[in-house]
């Protein structure tokens, strides 16, 4: 499943995957930097669901 | 042969009669039937009549002139029962004869007390037929009655309504302006289900309306029995022990508004009652409203809720965020760390160097090519 796929939850749970396994040191130098761009893909996606159920609640109170 | 006219012979009658009865009263116990009322002579004809298993034995008629009317009147007040066929009454009378009209009683006064008495009786043995009847499905508890169509429970909102009134009534008026002009701006469905109210077959066409209900298969909210107007005291229907039993059992929630404070009928214990038909409607409003009501709180809950989840899940992936950060190796290259690579791979020890090798090294925003000059192990 693609990142764009997940669900917020899923997201948040891929998210908090990788910031365990870098805490842990699990992942190597070499890994480290494509986890990290992977992480800071997942907090954007996660960012930009939460605004849209923001605005998605907002528009409803104002109808 | 000798012969008297008719008069003379009546007379004759009329003088025995006298001497006998004079102005003499009695109060006597009867029946009473074929009422008429002439309300605005305010004078009212009507026969007495004993029976005997069922059989009349004795009968005569009578006349409350103005004096017996105001007794009438007073009964028909106490009792909230018409003065009619039927009943049984315990009555002041004098005997009159009139050579042209009969014989007759003059009606003078109404033992009342008697009256409420055997009313209250009567309704007391129903009563307790619709129990005793109902195989435990009606109970008496304290001074209410717990009916299977008072344990039925009311829709969430009641839109479709089958009122059961009569024609061009005050009920009927009453109940659809307090409807139709509720402040709420609900919008309701009524379906009239028209019925006679008052007299003595009324009863059997309000069940008649009740059964159309049925029949319609229409799927309605409650069922609203309204009168208002018309007759004072006759509630003689909705002491009718058919009427009360179907009331009873009926399917769908009745609200009963016939309009009297100061008795209950039989068939307002049977139902949900509430007075009259502008208590009903607003009943019926008021429910809806608080339906209304408790969907708003709903939905608030929900969206304090959401907002809760929101924030949550906002300051949880924050702290993930400052995580992520504290963790990234460009951040550790700013505080002056650096890493070496050889051949492209990380040198975490120094057994992976010798003395020659070139090396590559990263600080922040720089890569440096290097060779090992010397190997110095840390004890």
């Amino acid at each position: 499943m693609k990142n764009n796929d997940l669900s917020y939850y899923q997201a948040q749970q891929k998210l908090e995957q990788i910031v365990v396994q870098m805490e842990n040191n699990e992942a190597d130098l070499e890994t480290l930097s494509e986890k990290l761009v992977e992480a800071k893909a997942l907090v954007k996606l996660c960012e930009t669901k939460l605004r849209k159920i923001e605005n998605a609640i907002q528009s409803e109170e104002t109808e | 042969m000798q012969s008297i006219n008719l008069s003379q012979l009546l007379y004759k009658i009329d003088e025995t009669l006298q001497s006998q009865f004079g102005y003499q009263t009695f109060w006597i116990k009867t029946e009473i039937t074929d009422v008429k009322k002439y309300e605005s002579k305010r004078w009212c004809f009507l026969k007495l009549i004993e029976k005997k298993d069922e059989q009349i034995v004795a009968e005569i008629k009578a006349t409350a002139w103005s004096q017996g009317y105001a007794f009438i009147e007073q009964f028909e007040r106490l009792t909230q029962q018409q003065f009619g066929n039927g009943l049984q009454i315990i009555a002041k009378v004098k005997v009159k004869y009139s050579i042209k009209y009969g014989l007759s009683l003059d009606l003078l006064e109404i033992d009342n007390s008697f009256a409420l008495g055997q009313l209250e009786l009567q309704k007391q043995a129903t009563l307790k037929r619709l129990v005793d009847e109902s195989n435990g499905q009606i109970i008496k508890d304290d001074e209410q009655y717990i009916t299977p169509n008072k344990r039925l429970k009311l829709p969430i909102a009641m839109q479709k309504i089958a009122l059961i009134t009569a024609h061009n009534s005050d009920g009927q008026r009453d109940f659809k302006n307090e409807l139709i002009n509720n402040s709420y701006g609900y919008t309701f469905e009524v379906h009239e289900y028209l019925s006679q109210i008052q007299g003595d077959i009324a009863h059997e066409n309000i069940i008649k309306q009740f059964e159309q209900i049925l029949s319609s298969n229409i799927n309605y909210d409650c069922v609203a029995l309204v009168r208002g107007g018309g007759s004072e005291t006759d509630f003689k229907p909705f002491e009718q022990y058919q009427l009360a039993e179907l009331v009873a059992f009926y399917p769908i929630p009745v609200f009963t508004g016939i309009g009297h404070d100061r008795n209950t009928s039989m068939v307002d214990l049977m139902a949900r009652q509430l007075k009259t038909p502008t208590k009903v409607a607003a009943y019926i409003v008021e429910h809806n409203f608080a339906f209304e009501n408790n969907l708003l709180y709903l939905l608030n809950q929900i969206e304090q809720n959401i907002t809760l989840k929101i924030d949550r899940a906002k300051q949880n992936l924050a702290s993930l965020k400052r995580l992520l950060h504290s963790l990234d190796p460009q951040n550790v290259l700013q505080k002056g760390y650096a890493i070496i690579r050889s051949n492209n791979k990380i040198v975490t020890k120094a057994n992976q160097l010798a003395v020659g090798n070139e090396v590559e090294i990263s600080i922040q925003n720089s890569k440096i090519t290097s060779t090992i000059n010397t190997i110095e192990t840390s004890k």
